[in-house]
């Protein structure tokens, strides 16, 4: 047998799932595809804990079709739940808050894992002359939610330390940003407000050479208009909570 | 040829002693407690492309521990390059841990653009061997450092083959000059699938090119016996373990692979304690 019609039978069998000639009995066939499926059944139940414990999933069902719907495309195991709220989502498999505790999950463990910045915060609190003055961390994501997750965890782990999470979240629109506190590893949560966003946004588009407090404020301004304005003191009291909160490093010119 | 004769010359089958899998949960335990690991194996994709935690566990490690890398991704049994990200990703790894070799498995785990995560059985033919031979040449190449092929674990044996495993890792290891991460519970677990002979099996291979040696725990499954690294490493593993080493006639670097259901960090301690034993008992002096 030559080995490219080998490769292929794998496929079939695996992928496609159609019998293939690889010279195995069946039941072995059928070992070794149960392997490659429990894999997405594992990986999903190890990203989404906690939709998991807060509403009974038909975990194998889900992967099966998950399965056939995104399949592995990754070399990175983890990578293959990328996808799953928006299955979910376009299945109506759950209702919407817990489409929106899945995406909250998966952004949870793409900050936990990013590879970051680690140079930017290796040279925090230092720079030159015409350096740029705030460094974006790069170990973030950016949610839009529909319901208050965030608030719902973190009221729910407060009174009921670590113990598998219930109840429902409040509905309510919100800008989450989850970041990794590089000092810790940990990942740190911010709802943002408005000048939180078009901060957020500055910082986003790329620091630019000889940035100072005077042309990001301008800068932040801009993005957010004529009709709504905010005074040196209160720009410096938002950055300073956005520093604190793990999205950006600042630099000392 | 080059390339090969660097690798020989490093000579990286020093004895390092025995070491453990890293995992990020033993973290503790290894550095507040007093334990009897040599050295530890990283399982790449586990750390490639991470920062935060996992890179970090890595940097304390570093200098106190030698390490090295251990993956599945390269996919020695099929015919297509490995993606390049995931080669830089490795690279980036493998030099960020100073890894003193790496390895992969003589297996299957993507083909045809689809990433399986399993070790699906290599067609063992001229063809795919002559293949194989090209691809691990190609990776010695790109990466230029020590590397290791493993045996795995077969739960079926395909009419396609046209010879046997022995022969195909054997003149694999003639033709490319890598080394052998020689998992002894693999071959265990094959000789009660199969009914390979598992010492009949260890004979033929050249134990000089053994570089590290697996021993992990196995569960029977309905009529398979599965390669699960979940639990303790069993007697006949053991006792297989002491005659290879026996037969090889010299000490050679010994990992206990313990991956899922994670047990206390003393147990896992436990189990590299009982391989110095017995490494101990045949090469007295070579634990101190």
């Amino acid at each position: 047998m030559e080995l490219k019609n080998y490769l292929s039978g794998w496929k079939k069998l695996l992928y496609e799932g159609q019998e293939a000639d690889l010279g195995l009995s069946p039941k072995v066939s059928e070992l070794y595809r149960g392997f490659v499926r429990d894999h997405y059944r594992e990986i999903l139940g190890k990203v989404y804990t906690r939709l998991d414990e807060c509403h009974p999933c038909p975990w194998d069902e889900w992967a099966q079709g998950y399965f056939r719907e995104y399949p592995p495309y990754a070399w990175e195991l983890n990578h293959l739940a990328r996808h799953f709220p928006d299955y979910l989502e376009k299945n109506r498999l759950v209702s919407e808050d817990l489409v929106d505790l899945a995406r909250y999950e998966w952004g949870e463990y793409v900050v936990y894992s990013h590879r970051g910045s680690p140079k930017a915060w290796a040279e925090r609190g230092r720079g030159g002359q015409g350096d740029p003055l705030y460094i974006l961390n790069e170990a973030h994501v950016l949610l839009e939610l529909r319901f208050d997750i965030a608030g719902w965890i973190f009221h729910w782990e407060r009174e009921n330390g670590f113990a598998p999470l219930r109840g429902r979240p409040s509905p309510k629109s919100n800008i989450l940003v989850i970041a990794r506190d590089e000092k810790t590893g940990n990942c740190v949560m911010t709802l943002c407000d408005i000048f939180h966003v078009a901060l957020y946004e500055a910082l986003s588009t790329g620091p630019s050479e000889g940035q100072n407090e005077r042309t990001f404020h301008l800068a932040v301004q801009k993005i957010l208009g004529e009709r709504v304005r905010f005074t040196k003191s209160e720009f410096r009291e938002k950055i300073a909570f956005l520093e604190k909160q793990s999205i950006f490093y600042r630099r000392t010119p | 040829m080059e390339n090969a004769e660097r690798e020989v010359a490093a000579d990286p089958r020093s004895f390092l002693g025995v070491g453990a899998g890293l995992r990020l949960e033993h973290e503790r335990g290894i550095f507040e407690t007093s334990h009897h690991i040599d050295w530890f194996e990283l399982i790449s994709e586990n750390f490639m492309d991470y920062g935060g935690k996992p890179r970090r566990a890595i940097a304390n490690l570093k200098g106190k521990y030698p390490l090295v890398c251990h993956g599945l991704g390269l996919s020695l049994g099929s015919c297509e390059d490995v993606p390049p990200d995931y080669c830089e990703a490795l690279r980036e790894l493998l030099d960020f841990t100073e890894a003193r070799w790496f390895s992969d498995h003589l297996c299957i785990s993507s083909s045809l653009k689809h990433h399986y995560h399993d070790l699906l059985p290599i067609l063992k033919t001229e063809d795919s061997l002559e293949k194989t031979i090209h691809k691990i040449r190609w990776i010695q190449r790109f990466f230029d450092r020590p590397f290791a092929i493993e045996n795995i674990t077969y739960y079926g044996e395909s009419r396609h083959h046209t010879m046997e495993e022995s022969e195909f890792i054997t003149r694999l290891l003639a033709e490319t000059s890598c080394y052998l991460l020689l998992d002894i519970n693999n071959v265990y677990v094959n000789e009660k699938n199969l009914g390979h002979k598992a010492k009949a099996f260890l004979t033929r291979l050249p134990s000089d090119r053994v570089i590290q040696i697996h021993l992990a725990g196995h569960e029977q499954r309905q009529d398979f016996v599965i390669d699960t690294h979940g639990s303790a490493v069993c007697e006949e593993v053991w006792e297989l373990y002491e005659w290879y080493l026996k037969e090889a006639g010299r000490p050679i670097n010994t990992l206990i692979e313990w991956d899922n259901n994670l047990p206390p960090f003393e147990t896992l301690d436990a189990q590299v304690v009982r391989a110095k034993g017995v490494l101990e008992k045949l090469f007295p002096g070579v634990s101190s």
